[in-house]
């Protein structure tokens, strides 16, 4: 489709692309600026000069290396469970003939607007003797409501005839799910696979209310405690003797640094799901 | 086509998964408390530590001390800054041990409707039948009460730690004595930057290296010059914050003169405390405001740098209103508590105390708090023990042990190490640092909006004592900053004081 735009909209687009290059660069300065800084030689302000002494120190602490590890580990089966339970249970109620369908929907619609609050949460994970386990950290969130009626919307979405001659080659529910549903919904299990990972790595206040143990702490956790050594103490002298040593800037940086590159280094394998069609050339018209 | 039989499967499917969502993996905790009867008390705690690593339950540190107490010890350590978030949920949920320290000072309100529910033991009562406990200072058990009742024992720490250290051989050098009041303190410093202390034949040195953290004794000498210490209250109840008061101004005016005449490093807002105690342990500033308990190290790394350096100390100057005053910190580390839900007897509850009593009576226990393990964590040399190595005495000793759980202070009664002259001198400093300090009346007060918004109004505050010592700002200005912090919440904070105050008093 050839046509010359007029002036006018051609404006109109120079000063949509130019808002959205401000917006762009407003949202990645602050990335960049954190990155600059961990390099930098100086605790000011400005960063200055070129050193990688911040991550030097960071990955010869043991603590900070096994919390990687920790983080990596819970995000990787965490989100495999969350993904696994999630599907199952968006593929059952996504079938309209299923009976207590509503009540199943109602009482996952019911969690979403009323919870629990942290209390109770903390008094159902101890009594399930997750306390100080890594299960604490993946199973209290293992389905999130929201995710679970997006996916359910998506299968919804699937158009019924593929379904039906499926089952008439003799395909049962399971077999439609993995054969046919699942190759067509990846994209919306791209998408909230990339969720679930970012939640759970991200995750720190369930680190700081379940777990005792510093080796297994998770990378957020180790990070705030980076930071407020930084800062100074909390409580009254806590510091109690020797020198307390104070992190430069430039560390606290390249912890930032450090932690949230693995789960921005995941979204490039999976963008492709994102831009894929969705139901490319599924049924024949 | 859907038959029946197919969707009633289907239902199942569903419920399938919602069981498994529910059950969890659980790993069945051993709970339950058997008592044995007299034979050994078993204690379960919760303590917050400051260390890096918690060592695991079966440590002999910890097998020794209950072999020395006759107590089976459960112990969970929390780092403090995770300790402080959980506690309010560890309270609510009534998961409590039969000891749990405080987070800090006993004032945060979840604390104190805990306390008025009754939730936790009040001891006040029954201090006086443990005589090393009752052997705190009163100012000390007076700081961690909430309406003249006490709800833990207190973690004693010396009341001030605040000393400044200085370039003893910069004075030889230059043939001046140890200041004592603020003009000699002024004349130290214009000779520490002027006249050469080093003797380099160069410009490199300077008096006083400040910093700008809150809460350091860096820069604000409005104490030395009669404001009070946070807050002042007056025969009728009126609360006073010490910025208020022209003394106040008269201290930021001392430092603004100071700092026009480039006696102190120009960067004072820069918020990075380990440069400038680098500046002074690498020789370039004269003096610095230090805490009592990092003298040592901070002697040990100038020696490092500089072998010749000599290190001097003192805790106060004399004003120019004539007294030595120092600020007043809590004296105590937090409060160790005894929840009802988990101590059900008075009886049980004498048993605990009478623990705390030992761990601070006992000499024995006192001595592996304070030196480890002979052979493991120290050795004697003339039957003096030394440590062997410090920082691994303090991961297995000191961190997990000594500073969550000892209460009375041990440092009198422990069999007492070499101690070089400086340390000797350090702690007749910190006993007398207890004469000289300005209390805060508001310290066991609560304010709701201060647990709220005091670190913003500090914040406020302080910049504006910045401002005016770099000269930004003039007299008039810095009294409409003080206006803002009242319009802000300070007066707010003020009102809500009065009220507790008077209903105490």
């Amino acid at each position: 489709m050839v046509h010359n735009p007029k002036l006018s909209e051609r404006l109109f687009d120079a000063f949509n692309y130019f808002l959205l290059a401000i917006f762009s660069i407003l949202c990645i300065a602050p990335f960049i600026y954190v990155i600059v800084a961990s390099f930098s030689e100086t605790n000011t302000a400005i960063p200055s000069g070129f050193t990688l002494d911040a991550y030097y120190y960071i990955f010869t602490t043991n603590t900070f290396v096994r919390s990687l590890g920790v983080s990596a580990y819970i995000t990787i089966l965490g989100t495999f469970l969350s993904i696994i339970v999630t599907t199952l249970m968006a593929y059952g109620l996504s079938f309209k003939g299923v009976p207590g369908r509503r009540i199943i929907m109602l009482a996952v619609v019911f969690t979403m607007i009323f919870n629990g609050g942290m209390i109770p949460t903390y008094i159902v994970v101890r009594s399930l003797g997750m306390i100080d386990t890594y299960w604490a950290l993946m199973l209290p969130n293992l389905v999130m409501a929201f995710y679970l009626i997006i996916m359910r919307g998506f299968f919804q979405n699937i158009p019924n005839e593929l379904i039906e001659s499926a089952k008439i080659d003799g395909a049962h529910d399971i077999v439609v799910l993995f054969r046919i549903v699942l190759p067509l919904s990846m994209p919306v299990i791209a998408a909230i696979s990339l969720f679930y990972a970012v939640g759970i790595w991200n995750q720190y206040f369930g680190a700081v209310m379940y777990i005792n143990s510093p080796e297994k702490w998770p990378v957020q956790v180790v990070l705030r405690q980076v930071i407020i050594l930084a800062t100074g103490n909390i409580g009254d002298e806590s510091s109690m003797d020797a020198d307390s040593s104070f992190v430069g800037q430039s560390v606290q940086m390249a912890v930032v640094v450090v932690s949230i590159i693995p789960i921005l280094m995941v979204y490039p394998f999976i963008q492709k799901h994102f831009a894929k069609g969705m139901l490319l050339g599924s049924v024949k018209g | 086509m859907e038959g029946k039989k197919l969707s009633t499967y289907r239902m199942m499917f569903c419920l399938a998964m919602m069981l498994i969502l529910v059950s969890g993996c659980s790993d069945a905790e051993t709970g339950g408390e058997e008592s044995s009867g007299d034979e050994t008390l078993d204690i379960s705690m919760a303590l917050n530590f400051d260390g890096t690593e918690a060592p695991s339950s079966g440590s002999d540190v910890e097998a020794k001390l209950e072999e020395l107490t006759n107590t089976e010890l459960d112990i969970t350590h929390m780092v403090s800054a995770n300790f402080c978030d959980r506690l309010p949920v560890l309270i609510a949920s009534g998961d409590l041990p039969d000891v749990i320290a405080s987070c800090g000072p006993p004032n945060q309100s979840y604390l104190l409707s805990a306390m008025q529910d009754d939730v936790f033991w009040e001891i006040g009562e029954y201090l006086d039948q443990f005589p090393t406990l009752a052997s705190m200072a009163d100012i000390v058990y007076e700081n961690v009460s909430i309406n003249e009742e006490l709800y833990g024992i207190p973690r004693y720490r010396p009341l001030s730690r605040f000393v400044t250290v200085y370039r003893q051989d910069w004075l030889d050098n230059l043939g001046l004595e140890e200041p004592t009041n603020f003009d000699e303190f002024v004349d130290v410093m214009r000779a520490f930057t002027f006249d050469d202390p080093n003797q380099s034949g160069e410009d490199d040195t300077r008096g006083y290296t400040s910093v700008s953290l809150p809460g350091q004794f860096g820069f604000d000498f409005g104490l030395a010059h009669g404001s009070p210490h946070m807050w002042d209250v007056d025969e009728s109840g009126n609360f006073t914050k010490d910025h208020e008061t022209e003394e106040f101004l008269e201290g930021l005016k001392f430092s603004r003169q100071v700092f026009e005449e480039g006696l102190v490093n120009s960067d004072i807002v820069a918020p990075d405390r380990s440069a400038r105690e680098a500046d002074f342990e690498n020789g370039v500033s004269g003096m610095w405001a230090a805490s009592s308990n990092n003298v040592l190290s901070i002697e040990a790394a100038l020696k490092s740098n500089e072998p010749d350096a000599e290190l001097g100390v003192y805790n106060a100057l004399e004003g120019p209103v004539g007294d030595r005053r120092l600020p007043s910190q809590m004296g105590s580390n937090g409060i160790l508590m005894f929840p009802r839900a988990s101590v059900e007897s008075e009886e049980h509850l004498l048993q605990l105390l009478g623990f705390f009593e030992e761990i601070a009576s006992n000499q024995e226990v006192i001595d592996l708090f304070a030196w480890g393990i002979e052979g493991e964590h120290y050795e004697l040399n003339d039957g003096v023990p030394e440590h062997i190595d410090y920082d691994k005495y303090m991961n297995a000793v000191g961190y997990p042990y000594r500073y969550p759980l000892v209460t009375a202070p041990i440092e009198e009664s422990m069999t007492q190490g070499q101690l070089s002259e400086l340390a000797e001198y350090v702690l007749e400093l910190e006993a007398e640092n207890d004469e000289l300090v300005v209390t805060d009346p508001a310290i066991n007060l609560v304010s709701e909006t201060e647990n709220q918004m005091g670190a913003d109004l500090e914040q406020l505050i302080n910049d504006a004592k910045f401002q005016f010592v770099t000269g930004e700002i003039d007299e008039d200005q810095w009294w409409e900053a003080v206006e803002t912090w009242k319009d802000r919440g300070g007066d707010q904070v003020r009102a809500e004081l009065e009220e507790q105050y008077k209903e105490l008093n």
